[in-house]
């Protein structure tokens, strides 16, 4: 009762020992018995819908207009009642289907009372059919007044300029939500048509298949029905007679006659295709030569080792020097070493050298003064004074 | 080319060598072969053999000493291959018929007497709260208890409806599924079974066909041998 006090029941007014449905529950109420008896389906349907279809596009000036009419007029009247019609006709045709679907279970004489009854149902199917066949003609004629009034708001949205003030901003933005709430109403008035047209189809889909096979049964019902039933008492026979057990699962006795069919068993097995069979031959592919860059590698090498050789010689000479003179003033040379070679690289690489030797030779001293001399001053390269003397 | 009406048929095989047989041949022999009965639905094989029904009847009967059989129930036609009554023709080997197990005899005999229970929908489609309601509700609701659960009551437990139910449904229908009897559908929703019962079920009546329509001599011989 809690709980229901919540939502579904009320105290009147000063009479705290009563209790009331409220608005709500009521409303609630109206629901289910709109679900269950369908009130609508007992409106004349054709002209409901002809009064709907004589909307005009012309009538619509403002968004809200155009809301109002899709609420009142098309969501909460005339679609409600086309879709109570199209549940009635689902509901005559479930009727029709479910008393057939026991016919041929019966005797001649109920059989014959059934396919009576059946066909009052098949009447009433086809006019319901045809009514709501009618009001699908007439959206056509709807839809292009709807498509009138979507055009009206997009050129409404498209006449502003391009380049805007703010107040036109401001407008444009109002413009472009009412053009796209006038889309999303053409395209639910679409929707609602398609829906009811396929459901439409469905049902007379059942209703027609339904209709053919009664005439097929009725040429042969002797027959259908003796059939009809021996597959039931047949099926019963087989429950009384199988058995089950974990470990065997479904069994039917050994004399029951079980039945067979083709099966011839394929098996797809994919295999790679080789054209000779035995050891795959292996191919050495014989690496082309670029011979312009062959070239400019060995003389690239071919100055590295002059440049090497040429090094090592100029070492030598300076260190045969050093045994006979004790001191040699290396930044005297140097500048001539490079002209002579044509390569300061090599005279950089003799000093280096032989500082290196000199540093890991006790023997000798390397005193370098931090003066660049004047004869250095018009060089590329400045060198300060190096001596390496003999101690 | 000829066709299924015309009986004016080259009894030879030079039919193969007409471009869309060569092209669909080789998928409809297996499905033939494999026990599959072929509707509309197949559209490339059920127009070969609507185009060639009378050359392929003579290339299944030459070379495999089986029929090629078409029927029309409800409108629908299907096709499939046989033996003849006196033989299993070249597929005599064990290995190369099949037959039926004793779950899918009684399971295929529960969906053909659903077919007919839904003789007039056009499209009778099944699902598991269907079974349900016919192991619960049914005029045999007593025996299908006694054999899927062991005992009489008016509900079991889920588990039990998965493991006891289910699954031997499921595995009888996948094989009904290959032989083209039924057609399994997306299940929804949690579902554990939906499927249409295809026109070719009938195929699992005319096995029986000597039982059904003689079926109070059929039982009574079938009882005093027990």
């Amino acid at each position: 009762m809690d709980g229901l006090l919540k939502y579904y029941l009320e105290h009147p007014r000063e009479e705290r020992f009563k209790y009331a449905l409220t608005d709500f529950a009521l409303k609630f109420i109206k629901l289910i018995d709109n679900k269950l008896y369908s009130p609508y389906a007992k409106f004349p349907l054709r002209d409901t819908f002809k009064k709907l279809a004589d909307f005009k596009a012309s009538e619509i000036k403002n968004i809200d207009d155009f809301n109002r009419w899709y609420e009142f007029n098309f969501e909460g009247n005339s679609g409600t009642v086309i879709i109570d019609h199209l549940e009635s006709l689902k509901d005559y045709v479930n009727k029709a289907i479910d008393a057939l679907n026991i016919y041929i279970n019966q005797d001649q004489y109920s059989a014959l009372k059934t396919a009576e009854n059946v066909s009052i149902l098949f009447e009433k199917i086809t006019a319901k059919s045809e009514e709501i066949k009618d009001t699908l003609l007439i959206s056509n004629s709807l839809d292009e007044e709807i498509e009138q009034v979507v055009n009206y708001f997009l050129n409404r949205k498209n006449s502003l300029p391009d380049n805007k003030t703010l107040t036109q901003k401001e407008a444009h933005k109002i413009f472009r939500e009412e053009y796209d709430r006038a889309v999303e109403i053409k395209k639910k008035v679409d929707d609602f048509f398609v829906e009811v047209e396929y459901k439409l189809g469905q049902l007379l889909d059942r209703s027609a298949y339904a209709s053919t096979q009664l005439i097929t049964v009725q040429d042969n019902f002797k027959n259908k029905s003796a059939v009809r039933i021996n597959v039931k008492r047949l099926l019963r026979f087989t429950l009384e007679q199988a058995t089950f057990s974990k470990k065997e699962g479904f069994t039917l006795p050994e004399k029951f006659p079980i039945k067979s069919v083709v099966s011839e068993r394929f098996k797809h097995i994919g295999l790679v295709y080789y054209k000779e069979f035995g050891l795959q031959k292996s191919y050495v592919i014989e690496p082309k030569t670029n011979e312009a860059h062959l070239k400019s590698q060995v003389l690239k090498l071919d100055v590295e080792l002059t440049r090497q050789e040429n090094t090592a010689k100029w070492v030598n000479h300076f260190k045969k020097q050093l045994q006979e003179e004790k001191e040699i003033d290396f930044s005297n040379y140097f500048y001539d070493i490079a002209s002579k070679e044509n390569d300061a690289l090599i005279a950089l690489k003799v000093g280096f050298e032989l500082v290196e030797f000199a540093r890991h030779n006790k023997e000798y001293e390397i005193k370098i003064d931090r003066e660049i001399p004047e004869s250095s001053l018009s060089q590329n390269i400045a060198l300060w004074k190096m001596k390496i003397i003999k101690k | 080319m000829e066709n299924e009406n015309n009986k004016e048929v080259n009894q030879n095989f030079s039919f193969f060598e007409n471009a869309d047989v060569q092209e669909y041949f080789a998928d409809l022999n297996i499905e033939l072969l494999s026990g599959r009965h072929i509707q509309k639905d197949r559209f490339y094989l059920y127009k070969l053999l609507k185009d060639y029904y009378n050359e392929l009847c003579f290339y299944y009967e030459k070379l495999y000493g089986l029929e090629l059989l078409m029927e029309t129930r409800e409108n629908s036609k299907y096709y499939y291959v046989d033996y003849p009554d006196a033989s299993k023709g070249a597929l005599t080997n064990p290995s190369r018929h099949k037959k039926l197990t004793q779950k899918q005899t009684l399971i295929g005999l529960i969906l053909l007497n659903m077919y007919y229970e839904q003789y007039f929908e056009n499209k009778k489609e099944v699902r598991f709260a269907d079974i349900k309601k016919e192991i619960k509700e049914s005029d045999n609701n007593i025996f299908y208890k006694k054999l899927f659960f062991n005992k009489v009551q008016d509900d079991y437990l889920e588990g039990d409806w998965s493991l006891k139910v289910i699954k031997p449904f499921r595995s009888v229908l996948r094989e009904f599924n290959k032989l083209g009897w039924i057609t399994n559908l997306a299940v929804e929703d949690g579902e554990e079974i939906h499927f249409v019962l295809r026109e070719p079920i009938i195929r699992f009546q005319k096995l029986y066909e000597k039982e059904i329509t003689n079926f109070t001599e059929f039982s009574e011989k079938y009882l005093s041998q027990l």
